[in-house]
């Protein structure tokens, strides 16, 4: 079956990124030394410490953050029945960076780490989005949703503005603008071990529900004249892809396009059915982000182009790219 | 006295404390002659001496492991001397280069500012973003100016890293750049070459300082503005050019702010400055503007450029002295 | 399955949509629900499948209350096809009617055996086994709705609700698509669907509901639902009943109506042998018609019955008698315009034409399709000299056309 080869192979791919993404960096290390570094580490050996304690988990959190952002989408776009969602289409992304200007600038960041701050302005983002989109009494529709989204997330961007010109003159400022623009440079084990588990349980949970994401394409009362309860399915998967967003988003800052454009393509190779799209976004996008990752760290070395930057460079074309094959392909 | 003797005074100090031999001292006092024939056979057993005390304590001679107050008053230790320095801003750079340890520089972040000795060394990454994996990369035993995120990672990595002055490395005043090279003196094991760059640079202070002493202080300003007419950034108090304002009998018309905030033209009007100073490529902007045109400084053309980067630096007396002779031209005269 | 609405009312704000709306269906059996847009089939519809709760009364399926019932529960029961689904990502006809089998699988389980069967049994039996792999993006609007079908039947359904299944078909895919529904009623399925089509339903049900603001007005078989009279009721419009003539069911002709205010004039026509009954409704819309003189068997006679037209009648096979005749006189009187349709003109009626002339004038006279007059003379030339004659001394004379266009 084409979709199982194409897994098969997408399970290869992770482990060479894996491998491939350890050995890329500012300081040349042979792929020969990396290995041997990787699995031999010596005390005190700068190989080791370079390899060990910045590298691989730079790449273990863009593998994660990548996947979170390609599964949110992924699901996202079945929930509002639209191609073209992404994960920061309630608004998640601006209230993650005015979560994080709040801790930054109110110099919070000794008492709250800074990814915590950018999570909860990301959650109350959402949250705020879902309550405001709700007619008298009743679950909010898709429209209502996607409008509050907007309007929330330009009002949570004015506060980062407001913040950010506060600040001005200020280094303040500088970290603020740096962590809007995405990066994996801080990555720490103490992410890794807190997003694994997040991944881990809602991706799992998301996936099982597949069949009922496949139905819910039919509409409302389509979904539930095959015994699916829309509004409670709905509510349960928005739940899990902001806590999945908001996770991956407060480690690594905003960094978009994957989350809309890997489900995107995956559904053009692979078909609608979520059981084998959710995994294959998954997949690649956490593959497509290690590897921007590392062209992030070596294009410019030693300096780092933000990663933001460089997913918008590439997925911007490729988005472009979509909307013009849309007119006369599969899509409707 | 010259330095050598100096190092030899030093030397029989410490002998003489360890070892409790006084009687080399009468010898040098008696007689040129004799001063140097013993100087010669003295020096050679100190020298041993100092040797065998080096191979004994593993340390420097010059008190290693030293400890240092870096800006966030933690107290970092620095076990020897370090060979591989990497340097992160150019105040440091300086600093290194002054000291006269340039020669152990391994890497330094790039800037525009970077002392002329070190822009040959390998980069690290922009001053104000490098990679921590390139500084990793170098070993090195120090890192001087590193702040933030990326001192929290290399310190995570096991790099001693340094810095000082105000919370966050930000250089506030002058005593902050003295707080600096000393520490670093400290920290390279160069504490007195620190103190005599120290001393030096307080002296062209108090003596530029002198010069208009008691004169009527001038109503001056410091300002940025990216074009003609736009909003400008000025620097208010609690920076390096506030506090050289001062120094120069000059008097900061934006005292009553604080750090660098954008205000509003008609601000600038109100206070109406004598003396503008401003960044030299935006001396155009400033003098070019209509709207400031009803202001003292730019009517009379008394704007002037001063470069940032040459008050957070070892040359910060010259960059006083700029200053000084923009407000009191006149007390400069007879130079 | 038995589905019996008691006594619904529900609104959607302040508009109400049922009002003490009440059904019963039987086991097996096809019942369409009639009326026009507004009056509340789909409402009534998405009360059966649990899509809205009444603000009053009760929905039973067999002898549960369907409030009772869970979404799993009610899927595996009942299905639903909807007028033109749209599934808003292109999946394969297979992957759509495989969905039908969710209400009967467990959450991450394979289809089994059984699941397999369902879904190849549903797709034969609506034909859409041909393009099992064809994403629904590529397929007609007919072969798009078997699927569809094909998918609630998957479910294995006791009951099939369907809205307005055909709307967009056109008369091919019509025709096979409520084929095919009735067809699964004879397995046993429950069939309840709302259809715009009038003739459509009295064809392919059971038993016909029609409906108007909100109420359920009459149910029964075809022939007793439909009647001038209800149709007027429930669509306000006029219509003659007849008969297809290959099926045997009941046929509604539709007339296009107009207001009494809008007939000008008194118009005569003289008929019979069903030689006036096209040009009847067009007269009647326009003028105040009186026809005669026709027998009670004649299809003029029907015609002008259900358009409500005032007849002179006489007795069938019978020579017209002087009471008729006298009735006629006082019609053509009081006419502004006599109009002798193409009838069959035999001794017993000839007396009907020389009274026509006599009493009018025959400017005021209209002759229709007369060319053809000497095939329809019985009276040995008689009546074709009467009309020449008319003619001659200034009768209109006009095809049917014509007088359909004035």
């Amino acid at each position: 079956m084409r979709a199982r080869l194409l897994l098969l192979l997408l399970s290869a791919a992770t482990v060479l990124t894996l491998f491939g993404g350890i050995s890329v960096g500012p300081v040349r290390i042979g792929f020969a030394d990396a290995m041997a570094a990787l699995f031999a580490p010596q005390a005190g050996d700068m190989h080791a410490t370079i390899i060990h304690g910045l590298r691989l988990p730079r790449v273990l959190l863009g593998y994660l953050v990548g996947l979170s952002l390609a599964l949110s989408g992924a699901v996202l776009q079945g929930v509002f029945r639209n191609a073209l969602a992404s994960p920061y289409v309630l608004g998640i992304a601006s209230g993650a960076s005015a979560g994080a200007a709040v801790t930054i600038a109110l110099g919070l960041t000794a008492f709250i780490p800074l990814p915590l701050g950018a999570f909860i302005g990301g959650t109350a983002a959402v949250g705020l989005v879902y309550l405001v989109a709700r007619p008298a009494g009743g679950a909010p529709d898709r429209l209502g949703l996607i409008l509050a989204g907007v309007a929330l997330g330009t009002a949570f961007a004015a506060v980062t503005s407001f913040i950010m010109f506060v600040t001005a003159g200020d280094r303040k400022l500088a970290e603020i603008l740096f962590w809007t623009m995405g990066s994996l440079g801080r990555a720490s084990w103490a992410h890794i071990w807190t997003l694994f588990p997040v991944v881990l349980i809602s991706g799992v949970a998301m996936w099982s529900m597949s069949r009922e994401l496949n139905a819910l394409s039919l509409g409302d009362e389509g979904a539930f004249s095959l015994g699916i309860r829309p509004e409670k399915l709905k509510l349960l998967l928005l739940l899990l892809t902001t806590v999945l967003t908001a996770t991956a988003v407060a480690f690594a800052g905003t960094i978009g396009f994957v989350g809309l454009i890997t489900p995107h393509a995956m559904r053009i190779v692979l078909g609608p059915d979520h059981r084998r799209l959710l995994p294959a976004s998954a997949l690649t996008g956490g593959i497509f982000l290690v590897w921007a990752d590392a062209a992030a760290r070596t294009v410019l070395r030693p300096a780092e182009l933000p990663l933001g930057i460089l997913t918008a460079l590439i997925g911007a074309p490729f988005f472009l790219f979509l909307l013009r094959r849309r007119r006369g392909g599969v899509l409707q | 006295m010259d330095s050598v003797d100096r190092r030899f005074m030093c030397e029989q100090r410490c002998l003489s404390c360890l070892t409790g031999i006084r009687a080399r001292r009468k010898i040098l006092i008696m007689d040129n002659n004799a001063i140097r024939e013993t100087r010669v056979t003295h020096r050679l057993a100190a020298a041993l001496a100092t040797l065998f005390l080096l191979a004994i304590l593993g340390g420097a001679a010059m008190g290693f492991p030293v400890t240092v107050q870096d800006d966030r008053g933690r107290e970092i230790t620095i076990p020897r001397p370090p060979e591989r320095i990497v340097v992160v801003g150019a105040l440091y750079g300086e600093i290194v280069v002054d000291l006269d340890v340039a020669d152990r520089v391994v890497g330094i972040a790039d800037s525009p500012n970077n002392p002329r000795e070190l822009q040959d060394r390998p980069s690290v990454g922009p001053a104000f973003a490098p990679s921590v994996e390139s500084i990793v990369g170098l070993e090195p035993d120090v890192v001087l100016g590193a702040w933030g995120d990326i001192r929290t990672d290399l310190e995570r990595a096991g790099v001693v890293v340094l810095t000082a002055g105000a919370e966050g490395g930000y250089i506030a005043g002058v005593p902050d750049i003295f707080a600096a090279i000393r520490t670093v003196g400290v920290a390279v094991g160069t504490p007195t070459a620190a103190k005599a760059l120290i001393g030096g640079v307080a002296e062209e202070i108090v003596i530029l300082e002198g010069k208009v002493l008691g004169r009527e202080r001038v109503k001056a300003a410091l300002l940025y503005m990216d074009a003609p007419d736009s909003p400008p950034y000025v620097g208010g108090s609690g920076s390096v050019e506030h506090e050289l304002l001062l120094r120069a009998a000059g008097w900061n018309v934006f005292a009553d702010v604080v750090g660098f905030p954008q205000v509003s033209l008609e601000e600038v009007l109100a206070r109406d400055p004598e003396v503008i100073f401003t960044d030299p490529a935006q001396v155009e902007n400033v003098m070019g503007s209509d709207r400031l045109q009803g202001v003292s400084a730019v009517r009379e053309g008394r704007v002037y450029p001063i470069r940032a980067a040459q008050m957070t630096s070892t040359r910060v007396a010259s960059a006083l002295r700029e200053i000084a002779q923009r407000l009191h031209p006149e007390a400069f005269q007879r130079e | 399955m038995k589905i019996s609405v008691r006594g619904i009312e529900f609104a959607y704000g302040d508009r109400q949509a049922l009002s003490n709306a009440d059904l019963e269906v039987e086991p097996g059996e096809v019942l369409a629900l009639l009326g026009p847009n507004g009056c509340g089939k789909t409402t009534l519809l998405r009360h059966i499948a649990g899509v809205l709760s009444p603000s009053l009364g009760t929905v039973y399926l067999d002898l549960d209350e369907l409030s009772t019932l869970g979404a799993r529960e009610l899927a595996r029961r009942l299905a639903v096809v909807e007028q033109d689904r749209r599934a808003e990502f292109d999946f394969t006809s297979q992957q759509l009617v495989e969905m039908g089998r969710l209400p009967h699988m467990a959450r991450m389980a394979r289809l089994s055996a059984r699941d397999r069967r369902a879904v190849v049994r549903a797709m034969e039996l609506t034909g859409v086994r041909e393009f099992a792999d064809r994403p629904v993006s590529q397929l007609s609007g007919g072969e798009r709705q078997r699927v569809f079908l094909a998918m609630a039947l998957a479910q294995e359904p006791d009951a099939l609700l369907l809205d307005e299944p055909t709307a967009h078909l056109d008369i091919h895919h019509q025709l096979d698509f409520l084929g095919l529904v009735r067809a699964r009623a004879g397995d046993g399925i429950t069939v309840v669907m709302a259809l715009h089509d009038v003739n459509m339903a009295a064809a392919f049900a059971d038993r016909l509901a029609l409906m108007r603001d909100g109420t359920v007005i009459t149910c029964g078989s075809p022939a007793q639902v439909l009647s001038p009279d209800t149709v007027r009721d429930a669509f306000d419009v006029d219509c003659v009943m007849g008969r297809n003539p290959a099926t045997g069911s009941v046929y509604v002709h539709f007339v296009p109506s107009a207001a009494p205010s809008a007939r000008e004039g008194r118009v005569v026509v003289i008929g019979g042998g069903g030689a006036a009954a096209p040009l009847l409704p067009i007269l009647a819309r326009r003028h105040h018609v009186t026809l005669g003189v026709v027998a009670p068997l004649d299809t003029d006679y029907e015609v002008a019955c259900q358009l409500g037209i005032p007849v002179i009648t006489e007795a069938p096979f019978a020579p017209v008698s002087d009471g008729p005749l006298d009735r006629l006189r006082e019609e053509l009187q009081r006419a502004d315009r006599v109009l002798i349709a193409p009838l069959w003109v035999g001794p017993g009626n000839l007396a009907v034409l020389s009274m026509v002339f006599c009493t009018v004038a025959p400017k005021d006279v209209v002759l229709v399709d007369s060319p053809g007059v000497e095939k329809r003379d019985f009276t040995g030339g008689e009546a074709t000299r009467l009309l020449q004659d008319v003619l001659q001394r200034g009768a209109v004379s006009m095809t049917q056309q014509e007088v359909a266009g004035r």
